[in-house]
């Protein structure tokens, strides 16, 4: 509990979603690859399903605490099965890890019962729990290894995982598409547009096929070059829409980018009514 | 003399903080829940009792909160904070009154079961509404409805995107409805409270967090469930402290009684298992409905099929090359079909489909199709399209493969 603790609460487990997975259909993933990348996509979520494992554990390390402990690990775990079996995920593991905690709950079942059905006096466990041996005296030791090791697996995946982000990042739909005057039709305009690694512009066209340009940024100038030749100027009208104008393949073009909402802030204390169903 | 029986009878003195928080949750709920009760018993009052808050939001927002968003919608959810917050000042204002007009006074022996009564009857209905409704998956649809696989999913709201999570399972649905319901149907029961509590607090949680983290409109009502099940769960909080961690004896809870007369006392408890009985059928009955009514009767081939291979007289047609190439092919009704090209948008076809026969009729006037099915996810259709022999291999969409 407390390796997956750890490796959630610094969120690593699950990659979080990058621009270019944005432009993916929903109906393409699996289950579990879905499941994976929505938590994914909140590393704050993930944080906290990664602490509520490691608080399980840590309290497991402790003979005064272990009950409690024990509780919460099979609170996790009953819905990490769940998860998995619904989710179409491996089963194993978590299976067997909740069959430890349901046996570490056992000697204590009679006094669950009375506090938490019965509502009657509890009585103390008949062996009161104690570090006993040096045993027990290790057991706290080993849970800080087992912090560290983790940490020490997660902290550099977590760098790896959230490489410093480009000015634009994200992923944007091209709202309009204007050529020499006329909105576009053709099938190889531009439809969507993905700032995601340094130096490199994504485009999707219109019929689908995806295309990565050199892309040098001029920001002070306000210029935009694609693979050293298409020069753009841009501009950014309001939050979340950017306007290029410049000659692409000889033609006057101008495109208007929106951000895709996910590529937005998410965060709303009040929630606009089109959020509602 | 007077004095000491009632302190025998209902129990020693409770300490200064539990009195002025005992005030200040009884005067929340009574402005929140148990005023309102009464007050929309009869329409003229409700009606002016509305205006009232229209006019102390507004007066508020102008005066202190400023809320960049249109209030005057009274299920808003600007307006639905701004109101919050007045309450909870108005809650703090009488319990102030309160606390100095009767400061004399040890405990509240008397109206604290009454309040303990009101937060389950609250908190069990809301329990078992939200459990009901995920019990026969009818929440998040499940599974997702056709049109939300096509989307990318940068075109979705985080919050749909977590709505559509879970209804790709309709299982974990129901499963995360039973724990609901569970808790739910232990509040009713005086003796299972705690346990119905813990679970429910557990439950409220998980759901506040995803609702924070995936912008769920419902963060406040969420969080105002935790708190219920904190306070239902806080009498008790030694007795957990005696159990899992300085493991004495704990004495079993000790909830004054509502009467003193043990017959009359029962029956408020009795009322509310029945009520809690009654919203878990009205619940189902609902979600029933709703379910039917999101889930109508699927066609032959139901779901949003890719298409893999596409020969066109004989020759393979690859991806993003022919805008008229199809891309994704939706059975969504009975008796059309949806395909979208490569480039462009969606068409709608007349279908005549023959199951028995492995033939399909497309469009008007109709193409004649054979299809084959050599995979359960895999159609292979063949015949004449708009002139030319098109040969098309379909896959059903992952997401959907093990629920539909």
């Amino acid at each position: 509990m407390i390796a997956s603790g750890i490796v959630r609460l610094i969120p690593v487990e699950m990659p979080p979603l990058r621009p270019l997975g944005q432009l993916q259909r929903l109906g393409e993933l699996t289950q579990g690859e879905l499941l994976r990348m929505v938590v994914g996509a909140s590393p704050v979520f993930q944080s906290f399903t990664g602490l509520a494992a490691l608080l399980g554990g840590l309290l497991l390390l402790f003979p005064r605490t272990t009950l409690l402990g024990a509780l919460i690990c099979a609170a996790n775990l009953s819905m990490a099965i769940t998860l998995a079996v619904c989710f179409d995920l491996p089963k194993l593991y978590v299976s067997c890890l909740f069959v430890l905690s349901l046996l570490l709950l056992a000697p204590d079942l009679r006094r669950l019962v009375d506090l938490f059905f019965l509502d009657r006096a509890v009585e103390p466990p008949r062996t009161p729990p104690a570090a006993d041996g040096w045993a027990s005296r290790l057991l706290p030791l080993l849970g800080l290894v087992v912090i560290a090791l983790g940490a020490a697996v997660a902290v550099p995946r977590l760098v790896q995982l959230h490489p410093p982000k480009p000015p634009f990042y994200g992923a944007w739909t091209v709202e309009e598409l204007i050529v020499d005057g006329e909105e576009s039709a053709d099938p190889r305009r531009w439809r969507r547009a993905v700032f995601q690694d340094p130096g490199a512009l994504d485009i999707e066209l219109a019929i689908g096929s995806r295309k990565r340009h050199a892309l040098d940024l001029d920001m002070s100038g306000k210029t935009l070059t694609l693979d050293r030749r298409t020069r753009f100027t841009f501009q950014e009208p309001e939050d979340g829409v950017l306007i290029l104008e410049g000659r692409l393949d000889g033609r006057h073009t101008r495109a208007k980018l929106r951000r895709m909402l996910i590529s937005s802030p998410w965060f709303h204390w009040i929630t606009d009514e089109s959020r509602y169903y | 003399m007077s004095r000491v029986i009632t302190e025998r009878h209902e129990g020693p003195r409770w300490s200064l903080a539990t009195r002025i928080a005992f005030r200040f949750v009884f005067a929340y709920y009574a402005i929140n829940s148990l005023l309102p009760y009464l007050v929309y018993r009869s329409e003229f009052l409700g009606e002016r009792y509305s205006e009232f808050w229209d006019v102390l939001v507004l007066l508020a927002d102008e005066a202190v909160f400023h809320v960049p968003y249109e209030l005057f919608n009274r299920f808003n959810d600007s307006y639905g904070w701004v109101r919050f917050l007045c309450t909870l000042a108005f809650a703090g204002m009488i319990a102030a009154v309160w606390s100095v007009l009767d400061r004399n006074r040890g405990q509240y022996a008397r109206l604290y079961p009454w309040l303990r009564l009101l937060m389950r009857y609250l908190l069990a209905g809301a329990m078992i509404r939200y459990g009901t409704i995920k019990v026969i998956p009818s929440q998040m649809i499940a599974p997702p409805p056709l049109f939300v696989l096509q989307a990318r999913i940068g075109d979705i709201f985080p919050n749909h995107l977590l709505w559509w999570t879970v209804g790709a399972s309709p299982a974990f649905e129901t499963v995360i409805g039973l724990a609901e319901l569970l808790g739910g149907a232990l509040l009713l029961v005086p003796r299972t409270t705690l346990l119905g509590a813990v679970i429910s607090a557990a439950n409220m949680l998980l759901v506040f967090l995803l609702n924070m983290c995936y912008d769920v409109p419902v963060k406040l009502y969420s969080l105002q469930l935790f708190v219920m099940a904190v306070i239902l769960i806080a009498p008790d909080l030694r007795r957990l402290a005696d159990v899992f961690f300085f493991h004495r004896r704990a004495e079993p809870s000790r909830v004054p009684p509502l009467f003193r007369r043990r017959w009359l006392d029962r029956i408020p408890h009795v009322l509310l298992f029945l009520f809690g009985l009654y919203s878990i059928r009205s619940g189902l009955e609902l979600a029933s409905e709703r379910y039917k009514r999101m889930n109508p009767p699927r066609p032959p081939l139901y779901g949003v099929w890719s298409v893999e291979g596409f020969e066109r007289d004989g020759k393979e047609v690859p991806l993003h090359t022919e805008p008229d190439r199809w891309n994704l092919v939706m059975f969504l009704t009975p008796g059309s079909l949806r395909v979208e090209p490569m480039a462009g948008e969606w068409k709608t076809y007349e279908l005549g489909l023959d199951m028995e026969k492995k033939t399909m009729k497309l469009g008007e006037p109709p193409s004649a199709f054979s299809f084959r099915q050599p995979e359960k996810d895999v159609i292979v259709l063949d015949g004449q399209f708009e002139g030319r022999r098109v040969r098309a291999k379909l896959r059903k969409m992952p997401l959907i493969r093990r629920t539909t």
